[in-house]
């Protein structure tokens, strides 16, 4: 009986742990670079979730200057890719350029019809602050919406 | 089914040489199976890494056609958002959702094995980073086959079956040394008890080492040394006691031999009265002494080991006749005897045998008293029977011991006690054997058997 049983518990695993298993998927290391390009990273949609994509460009270009970059919206080749933005329709940086004080930047914006904050959802106002956080800092943006009148909306996180 | 020694510890040392074998297969088999997959795992992820980090990027979100471009560069599929071009002989529709997921939520390489088609594959999918950029949103997936891992994983039982088969060979022969390590000292152990129950009190044997074995062997020698000791003490008592009971009874003989005479002579005078009576009395037990005497004498002969036969041609019935002629008991017992049986005996002793089981018979059993001769080529038989009440179980294996009385509270009987054991000694003398028992029907039953032949 315990011969039987000593027997059976040395199967289990062999038998267990025979051939090629399949797995979930599992950590295998940190993703490959190409180190020869370089380039603007800018925070759009996809899915429901923040996509990062990449626009030619030196990386260290200002925070305004990335700013644009969004505000202009998804290129064709990205919108065809399901690529969105969750920013307003018709709404531009006021006062340019803008500058990073204390890890914070304070984006003024216009509009033709007048400037209604509300419109800047949260996923809008992480758009704003990724994008303006350049790449490889220990901490990201965090993003402020200030309407010509003063009033703003925030603060906003990546 | 009982095994033996040697089988036991040959099946033992077998099953715990394939127990380890198994083990050990088993563990090996697991460590191998690990490093031929996370080796070839290795070896894909390192070439997608060096294709990649060496290969010319784009440095803008990819149109369709610059995604096709790129996933042929990189020989791999690549996924940009919702676009994605295939590569390298696989389809964005070969990858598993779950990795896709992974790699897009984590940011992170990731490497899945997956069945495809019934055959196990490696899957590496990581997003695409642009050197100081950071994300690009591009993914890129590869495929490995695993089929002939698959093959090299399946050959390792087979070769650990060799080599646990392998293993056995010197397991086998390590057993049996060990068992004839173990087997050597049992055996001896054996033979010098059966020579200790032959009788052979002197046998020692030889320790060798100091394990659990010698030291079984060592009290086997002290037992034996304590038993031979132990008998030798018993023999020189018994040997003591019965020279005692020899010189005693010589010793009252010569006294006896006097009395006798006298009283004799106090028998014969003309007395009258209470001396008569007495003097009848003295002569009576007289003769009972003398006779005690003579028995106490034959029996240390007996003992003595100095009892000689002297066989001679005798017909049985002329002898059992003239025996019991001389005792006056002719009238009391029937004989059933054919008309002649001739064998070798003693005479003298054959006569004692016949008076003492017939007087038995006469003094304890009832009338009629029959003795029937009968004899085959091989053996004769002498059967006394008596129509008495019989032996009782518990008394029969007992009747031939000296001085034993069937009924205590008759302490004193006419026979001396020793007439059944005399007639016992010398049937054995005879190399014959005699039986006690019960008749069926009638009362106690005493079977002679002598040889025929003195060989």
């Amino acid at each position: 009986m315990i011969r039987r049983a000593a027997v059976a518990l040395l199967l289990v695993p062999v038998l267990a742990g025979c051939g090629i298993t399949q797995t979930e998927p599992f950590y295998y290391g940190d993703p490959p670079a190409m180190t020869e390009v370089d380039g603007v990273r800018v925070t759009f949609r996809l899915e429901g979730k923040k996509f990062h994509v990449l626009r030619a460009g030196s990386p260290d270009r200002s925070p305004a200057e990335r700013l644009d970059l969004l505000f202009a919206g998804p290129t064709a080749a990205e919108r065809a890719a399901g690529v969105f933005t969750a920013l307003p329709d018709g709404y531009r940086i006021a006062t340019p350029p803008t500058e990073v004080r204390d890890n914070r930047i304070v984006v003024e914006v216009a509009h033709e019809g007048g400037v209604d904050l509300d419109r800047f959802s949260d996923v809008a106002g992480e758009q704003i602050a990724c994008s303006a956080t350049p790449p490889r800092v220990a901490r990201d943006v965090t993003a402020v919406v200030r309407a010509p009148d003063g009033s703003e909306r925030g603060p906003f996180y990546c | 089914m009982r095994l033996g020694l040697r089988a036991r510890l040959l099946i033992a040392f077998t099953l715990v040489s394939v127990f380890t074998g198994a083990v050990v297969a088993a563990g090996s088999y697991l460590q191998v199976r690990d490093v031929v997959l996370s080796s070839a795992q290795d070896r894909m992820v390192e070439r997608l890494r060096s294709d990649v980090e060496r290969s010319a990027g784009i440095d803008h979100s990819p149109s369709g056609a610059e995604l096709v471009a790129l996933a042929n560069r990189l020989k791999a599929v690549v996924v940009f958002g919702n676009s994605h071009a295939d590569g390298n002989g696989i389809t964005f529709g070969d990858l598993p959702r779950d990795l896709r997921e992974r790699v897009r939520d984590t940011g992170r390489l990731m490497v899945q094995r997956a069945e495809v088609d019934g055959s196990p594959h490696a899957f590496v999918g990581a997003p695409l980073n642009f050197g100081r950029a950071g994300e690009t949103g591009i993914e890129v997936y590869r495929r490995q086959d695993l089929g002939a891992q698959r093959d090299e994983i399946a050959a390792l039982p087979e070769s650990s079956l060799l080599l646990v088969l392998v293993s056995l060979v010197p397991a086998f022969v390590l057993a049996l040394l060990a068992a004839r390590g173990v087997l050597r000292p049992v055996r001896e152990l054996r033979t010098g008890a059966r020579r200790v129950a032959d009788g052979g009190l002197d046998t020692r044997l030889a320790v060798r080492g100091s394990d659990e074995l010698a030291d079984l062997v060592r009290t086997f020698n002290t037992m034996t040394a304590e038993l031979e000791r132990t008998v030798a003490e018993l023999r020189r008592m018994e040997e003591g006691s019965r020279r005692f009971v020899a010189d005693v009874s010589h010793e009252l003989r010569t006294p006896l031999t006097a009395m006798t005479a006298v009283a004799e002579a106090l028998d014969d005078a003309s007395l009258t009265g209470d001396a008569a009576t007495a003097a009848g009395m003295v002569s009576t037990e007289t003769r009972k002494l003398g006779t005690l005497v003579e028995e106490l004498i034959e029996i240390s002969r007996f003992d003595a080991g100095v009892a000689a036969l002297r066989p001679e041609p005798v017909d049985l019935v002329v002898l059992v006749t003239g025996t019991l002629a001389a005792r006056g008991w002719t009238d009391q017992v029937d004989v059933v005897a054919p008309v002649t049986l001739v064998s070798e005996v003693d005479r003298r002793r054959i006569d004692v045998v016949v008076a003492n089981l017939v007087g038995n018979a006469l003094r304890h059993g009832a009338r009629p008293v029959f003795v029937e001769l009968t004899g085959t080529e091989d053996e004769v038989v002498l059967v006394v029977t008596d129509d008495g009440p019989g032996l009782d179980d518990d008394v029969t294996p007992l009747v031939f011991e000296r001085f034993y009385k069937a009924d205590s509270a008759r302490a004193r009987s006419e026979g001396s006690g020793l007439g059944l054991a005399i007639a016992w000694e010398n049937t054995r003398l005879h190399g014959g054997s005699l039986e006690a028992g019960n008749a069926p029907g009638t009362g106690a039953r005493f079977t002679v058997r002598l040889p025929r032949s003195r060989s």
